[in-house]
């Protein structure tokens, strides 16, 4: 619920929206067919898109296009690349999803909003 | 690589930088002395803590291992020295190293584990196990860093940081210093700097110069050396053995950039043995007629 950013700005340029910090725990399911679990977590909240990424040890993001991805119900949620649309997080609620790679692999993965 | 956050690693790791496991104490424990150095090689002994009874079996059923790995940026030297019990103690040769040193403590797998799971593992984790390779982290510490500079000196002589010249230019004028060289430049003028000559051989005034010459010069040293930045900071010491000799004293003496302009004061005075009563001192003991 925090998507439009910028209360307060004067001047004429269009709001940019405003990252929503995204907490993010992941673990392989299985390793053949590229699934993950993933619980996430935003403290304020958040309706709208989620991007994954798959970081280096340094954190650097690296391409990590997405096949499908699963609400907790197992109900399929839209994906873009790597971004997911229509998750619901509630302020400091787990949201538990899975997701596919498109291309099995064993990486780090971490959230964003932007 | 720097241990200061956590890893979003694809099953759950012990690590203080994350709560993915609970108790989340991982620690490489360096006292005091524990890191010592003389001509050839560093000598660094620690203890690695954790409470993890897991980790513990792991390692004695020689499925997991210990260990540190060892980075200077400075000198690209990067080693990896495994440890067998949580006790850890490693040698680098002097020549190796420069710098700031960078000992991140680990526990790995040196086998594979099929259904890991660990004792206090996240309720995110559910009753999950995990697929963990040979060389996975399992556990992790926050990054120790030291200063590996071998010529450290404890300031037993200032000569050894700090150089009283005489100015080429100025026949007067006031004192000006100069923290860009190896020792700190302190520049007399002409006149200024041979009555300083004329003072220093007589060996019943050197209180009276510490006070009213190095005094200033090494408070406004300390000063100069607070004010930089983490970078900055890091060059100086590399570049310049005054710096990192101070340096060398403020950590020991605690004082920080956080600390006041009263503790750097006394700071100053402590390095150079009470300049002030020393100065007193001498005049009275002049005034007295060479009685102390």
């Amino acid at each position: 619920m925090n998507q439009s950013g910028t209360d307060g700005d004067q001047g004429g340029g269009k709001a940019q929206p405003r990252p929503v910090a995204i907490d993010l725990r992941s673990f392989q399911e299985d390793s053949q067919e590229g699934t993950y679990q993933l619980v996430a977590r935003s403290p304020d909240g958040h309706d709208g898109a989620i991007l994954v990424d798959a970081v280096t040890e340094e954190g650097h993001p690296i391409s990590c296009p997405l096949a499908a991805a699963w609400d907790e119900a197992g109900k399929p949620l839209t994906v873009e690349g790597n971004r997911i649309t229509g998750i619901p997080l509630q302020a400091g609620q787990p949201a538990r999803l899975k997701i596919q790679l498109k291309q099995a692999a064993r990486v780090a993965l971490r959230a964003s909003t932007l | 690589m720097r241990n200061t956050r956590a890893k979003a690693l694809p099953y759950p790791v012990l690590t203080p930088l994350s709560d993915d496991v609970i108790p989340n104490t991982f620690s490489l424990d360096c006292a005091q002395g524990d890191i010592t150095c003389d001509t050839s090689r560093w000598s660094i002994r620690g203890k690695i803590s954790h409470q993890s009874t897991d980790l513990n079996r792991l390692v004695d059923a020689g499925r997991a291992a210990y260990g540190i790995h060892v980075e200077c940026p400075r000198t690209f030297f990067r080693a990896w020295f495994p440890h067998s019990t949580t006790d850890v103690h490693l040698e680098l040769p002097a020549s190796a190293v420069w710098s700031t040193v960078e000992l991140s403590a680990f526990c790995i797998a040196s086998k594979e584990i099929r259904s890991y799971c660990i004792e206090g593992q996240h309720q995110d984790y559910r009753s999950a196990s995990f697929s963990i390779g040979v060389g996975d982290i399992l556990a992790f510490a926050p990054t120790v860093e030291f200063d590996a500079f071998l010529d450290i000196d404890p300031v037993k002589k200032i000569s050894s940081i700090l150089d009283i010249r005489k100015s080429d230019l100025r026949k007067s004028g006031p004192v000006t210093i100069d923290f860009n060289s190896e020792r700190i430049q302190l520049e007399l003028s002409h006149d200024d700097y041979n009555s300083y000559i004329e003072l220093r051989a007589d060996p019943t005034l050197r209180g009276l110069l510490a006070s009213n010459v190095i005094f200033p010069a090494i408070l406004q040293s300390l000063n100069y050396l607070l004010r930089l930045g983490d970078d900055e900071l890091e060059e100086a010491k590399a570049q310049q053995r005054w710096c990192r000799s101070l340096w060398a004293k403020l950590e020991k003496a605690g004082i920080t950039h956080a600390s006041t302009p009263e503790q750097i004061f006394l700071c100053a005075q402590e390095i150079l043995k009470e300049p002030v009563r020393r100065g007193l001192g001498d005049i009275l003991c002049q005034l007295n007629g060479g009685a102390a």
